[in-house]
C-alpha cells in the first residue's frame, strides 16, 4: 500500500471540496503542496486516525528489514513483537476515529487467526461495504458491455492524482480505485479473496474477485493474480483465458505458474511443459521458488508492490498459491523432472547465495 | 454393488463349466452341476477353464493377498506379500495377454507417486475400453449357456480400469478428468456394478459444480432408489459443496443426516481414517451399510484434507470434526459400545464388538478422545 500517497490525496481531496470549484490545474498545484507537507494538511479524525496507521505500518516494514538474518526463533520472536506494535498502532487508530476500516483490517491480519476464523472476520468487514461496491461492479460490467468488448481493460487507468469532481464516491466514477474513500473497503475484499484460498472457497473468491476487476478495472490490488490462482484451482480454462485477453497478456509470475498449473491439471502435458518453460524464463528465480518454497508473511494489508515476473512475485505467486498447488500432489515432482528447471533453480541460488 | 474378485472367479468358472456340459445328457448335466460348488471350492485343477480365466483366478488370489490381507499384514509380511501377489499377477498376463486387471495391478505395484499409474492408466484407455466392449460383443452374438452373464463379465475389467482412472484422476487433482472419465464409465456401466457415481460426485465437489452434482443425482436416481438408504458419497459431496459456498446451515443439516443415518457416523467423521485404495477395485462392502461410510469418509480425503492446514486436517475435516453434534455422537456412540461390550460379557461374552470392519477401531479411538 502506498500509504503516504494516499494520505495526501485524502487531504487534498477534502481540502479542494472544502475549497470549492477548483480548476484541474488547480487541483494539481494543490496536490503539489500537500504533499511536500502532508502532516500540516491532517485535520480530520479520519485522517489523523489513517497517517497514524501509515507511520506504524512504515515502522512495521522498516523493522523487518533485517529478518532475514535471523533464526527461526528469533524472526518469531522478532515478529511477535511487530505485529505487537502494530496492533497498538491500530488500537490508537481507532480510538481517533473508530470507522478507520484499515486499521480494523490490519488489526484482524495480525491477530494470528485460523485461517476459518480470518475469513470470517474479514467477510464481516466486507459486508460493511458490500453495497457500494456492487453499485460501482454493476457500473463497471455495464461499461463494458456498452464497449463490447472482452478486450483489454487499459492497465493503468487508476489514477492517482484525480480531482475530487471525478471521482467523486459514486458508481459513476470510471475506477473505484480513484474514489480514495472506496480504497480501504476494495482492500478488505481482496484479503477476503486471498482468505478464500487458504480456506477452499474458490468460487466465492471468484465471485469477490470479479467484483472488484468490475468496479476497479486498474486492479492495483492484482485481484486478477488471485482470480488466476482461482481459475486454475476449479480448471476454468475459458475464465483464464478471458481474464488473460482483459489484462492484454501483460504476464506475471501469477499467470505464468498458475497456467502452467491449469494445463497440467487439464492433463495436456505438452503445452503445460511449454508454460512451465514459459514461467520458469520469464520470471526471476521462478524456478527457485517453486522448488524452494519459502515463507511469505501476511500482507499488510495488501500485496507488496514488486515489479513484474521479479523474484519477488514469484515468491508470492508460488506462496499464495499453495494450497492450490499441493492439491495437485505430484505437480511440483512433475516441474522439478522437466528438462532445466533444476538447473535453473540451482543458478539463481548460485547467483543469490542462496542455499540449494 | 462393487466388484466382488472371488465371487466373480465363480461365476466365470460357472460359465466355462455349463459350456462344458452343453451336448450332455441332461440327467448327467444336473448331477455334474450339483458337483460344481465343491469343485470350485476345493479349487480342481479338473475343472473346465480358458486360459482367460486361469488368468482371472490367479487375478483373483491377488486381490485376496493385497486387498483382504495386506492391510492386516505385519511389517515383516508386507514385501512377501507383494512379491506373492506380482508374481501372481506377471503369471497372470503370461497365460492371457489381454488380462487387463493383471496389467492394472501390477503397474500399481510397480510405479511410485500418483501420477505415473495415472499416465499407465490414461494412456491405456481406450484400447482397454476398445477390447472390453468387443468382448462384451462377442459375448453376447455368441451361443454360450448364458450370454449376458458372459457379456458382463468380459466387460467388467474395462469398468475397474475406467473406475480406477476416475479416481486416480480425482487424487491427482484432475477433476475435469475424473468428470469426463466418470461419465464414460457411466456411459458404458449398463447395470450399474461400477458405482461411478462415487467418485464423480467427488469430482464435482473439488468443482463446487451444485448444478452438475443435481444431474448426476437425477441420472443416477433409480440406481439409487433400489439400493434403499442412504448415500453417503452424494451426502459427503453436497455438503462440501455447501460448505465451499459458505451455507453452512445446509452443510450441518447434510452432517446431521449422516449422523442420524448411521450408528458410528460420529466416530467415523471425527476419525476419517484413510484406507489404502483397492488394487482390484475399492473395496466389496454390503451396500449402504456403515462400511460405505467408512470407504467414502476414506475416499473423500481429497475433500476433507484440503486447505490450509489447521488442527493437523483440512479445512472442511477440521470443520466437521470440531461440529458439537459429531462431538456429542461420538460420546453416545462410545457409552453405547461400551454398554454393548458389558451386556455380552454378562451374557457369556459372545462376540467382541469387531464386527463393524474397520470403523471398530475409529469408534474406540474417538470414544478414547470424549
Amino acid at each position: 500500500m502506498r500509504g503516504r500517497e494516499e494520505l495526501v490525496l485524502r487531504c487534498a481531496q477534502r481540502r479542494a471540496k472544502e475549497l470549492g470549484g477548483l480548476s484541474k490545474e488547480g487541483y494539481q498545484e494543490l496536490l503539489l503542496a500537500v504533499r511536500s507537507d502532508v502532516d500540516s494538511f491532517v485535520s480530520t479524525a479520519s485522517e489523523r486516525a489513517f497517517a497514524r496507521l501509515v507511520s506504524a505500518l512504515e515502522r512495521y516494514e522498516a523493522d523487518g528489514e533485517d529478518d532475514d538474518l535471523l533464526d527461526d526463533d528469533e524472526y518469531l520472536k522478532a515478529r511477535k513483537r511487530r505485529f505487537d506494535a502494530l496492533e497498538l498502532a491500530c488500537k490508537a487508530a481507532l480510538e481517533e476515529d473508530p470507522g478507520c476500516l484499515d486499521a480494523r483490517l490490519v488489526r484482524v491480519l495480525v491477530a494470528d487467526m485460523d485461517a476459518p476464523e480470518l475469513l470470517d472476520a474479514l467477510l464481516k468487514l466486507d459486508a460493511e461495504n458490500a453495497e457500494r461496491i456492487r453499485e460501482h461492479a454493476e457500473a463497471g460490467r455495464a461499461r463494458r458491455a456498452a464497449r463490447g468488448s472482452e478486450g483489454p481493460e487499459g492497465v493503468g487507468v487508476g489514477t492517482e492524482g484525480v480531482a475530487p469532481d471525478e471521482a467523486e464516491g459514486d458508481a459513476g466514477a470510471p475506477d473505484a480505485w480513484d474514489d480514495v474513500g472506496l480504497r480501504p473497503a476494495l482492500r478488505v475484499r481482496d484479503a477476503a479473496a486471498r482468505a478464500c484460498i487458504n480456506t477452499t472457497h474458490f468460487r466465492l473468491a471468484r465471485d469477490l474477485c470479479s467484483t472488484l476487476l468490475d468496479a476497479a478495472p486498474s486492479d492495483c490490488l492484482g485481484a486478477r493474480h488471485t482470480l488466476e490462482i482461482v481459475c486454475a484451482r476449479l480448471e476454468d480454462e475459458p475464465a483464464f483465458d478471458k481474464l488473460q485477453a482483459r489484462f492484454s497478456h501483460a504476464g506475471s509470475a501469477w499467470s505464468h505458474l498458475m497456467h502452467a498449473l491449469l494445463l497440467y491439471k487439464l492433463d495436456r502435458m505438452g503445452a503445460a511443459r511449454r508454460a512451465l518453460q514459459g514461467y520458469s524464463t520469464l520470471c526471476e528465480g521462478g524456478a527457485f521458488a517453486l522448488l524452494r518454497p519459502a515463507f511469505v508473511d501476511s500482507y499488510l494489508p495488501d500485496r507488496p508492490e514488486a515489479a513484474p515476473n521479479s523474484f519477488a512475485e514469484s515468491m508470492m505467486a508460488v506462496a499464495e498459491a499453495d494450497p492450490v498447488i499441493v492439491d495437485a500432489p505430484d505437480f511440483v515432482a512433475w516441474a522439478q523432472s522437466q528438462p532445466g528447471i533444476v538447473e535453473s533453480a540451482r543458478r539463481f541460488a548460485d547467483e543469490r547465495g542462496y542455499d540449494w | 454393488m462393487a466388484f466382488d474378485p472371488r465371487y466373480e472367479d465363480y461365476l466365470r468358472s460357472g460359465i466355462a463349466f455349463a459350456r462344458s456340459l452343453e451336448g450332455a445328457d441332461p440327467f448327467g448335466a444336473a448331477r455334474a452341476a450339483m458337483g460344481f460348488r465343491r469343485r470350485f471350492e476345493r479349487q480342481d485343477d479338473d475343472l473346465p477353464a480358458t486360459d482367460a480365466d486361469r488368468a482371472f483366478h490367479l487375478v483373483a488370489r491377488a486381490a485376496e493377498l493385497l486387498d483382504y490381507e495386506l492391510p492386516f499384514a505385519g511389517d515383516d509380511e508386507v514385501a512377501r506379500i507383494r512379491d506373492d501377489a506380482s508374481e501372481m499377477l506377471s503369471e497372470a498376463i503370461s497365460l492371457d495377454g489381454s488380462c487387463y486387471d493383471a496389467i492394472r495391478m501390477r503397474d500399481l505395484l510397480r510405479s511410485d507417486g500418483f501420477d505415473a499409474h495415472y499416465r499407465f492408466l490414461s494412456d491405456g484407455v481406450d484400447e482397454v475400453v476398445a477390447r472390453g466392449t468387443e468382448a462384451r460383443d462377442r459375448a453376447l452374438a455368441g451361443q454360450g449357456p448364458d450370454p449376458r452373464l458372459a457379456a458382463d463379465l468380459a466387460m467388467r475389467p474395462c469398468l475397474r480400469w475406467l473406475a480406477e482412472l476416475a479416481t486416480r484422476s480425482l487424487v491427482c487433482g484432475r477433476y475435469r478428468r475424473s468428470v469426463e472419465v466418470s461419465r464414460r464409465l457411466l456411459a458404458l456401466d449398463e447395470a450399474g456394478v461400477a458405482d461411478a457415481g462415487f467418485t464423480y460426485a467427488f469430482a464435482l465437489a473439488k468443482l463446487e459444480d451444485d448444478h452438475g452434482l443435481d444431474r448426476l443425482a437425477e441420472a443416477t436416481r433409480d440406481a439409487t432408489r433400489q439400493r434403499g438408504g442412504t448415500d453417503p458419497w452424494m451426502l459427503i459431496a453436497r455438503m462440501a459443496c455447501a460448505h465451499a459456498r459458505l451455507d453452512m446451515q445446509e452443510a450441518r443439516r447434510l452432517a446431521g443426516v449422516l449422523l442420524g443415518a448411521y450408528p458410528h457416523a460420529g466416530s467415523i467423521l471425527m476419525g476419517q481414517d484413510e484406507l489404502s485404495d483397492g488394487a482390484f477395485a475399492r473395496l466389496a462392502v454390503d451396500p449402504w451399510q456403515e462400511d460405505e461410510l467408512v470407504l467414502a469418509v476414506s475416499e473423500a480425503a481429497v475433500l476433507l484434507q484440503e486447505g490450509r492446514e489447521y488442527e493437523c486436517r483440512g479445512t472442511l475435516g477440521a470443520w466437521v470434526a470440531g461440529l458439537p453434534e459429531v462431538e456429542r455422537a461420538v460420546a453416545r456412540e462410545a457409552a453405547e459400545d461400551s454398554g454393548a461390550e458389558g451386556g455380552r460379557a454378562r451374557r457369556g461374552g459372545r462376540g467382541s464388538g469387531g464386527d463393524r470392519g474397520s470403523g471398530g477401531t475409529d469408534a474406540a479411538e474417538g470414544g478414547e478422545r470424549a
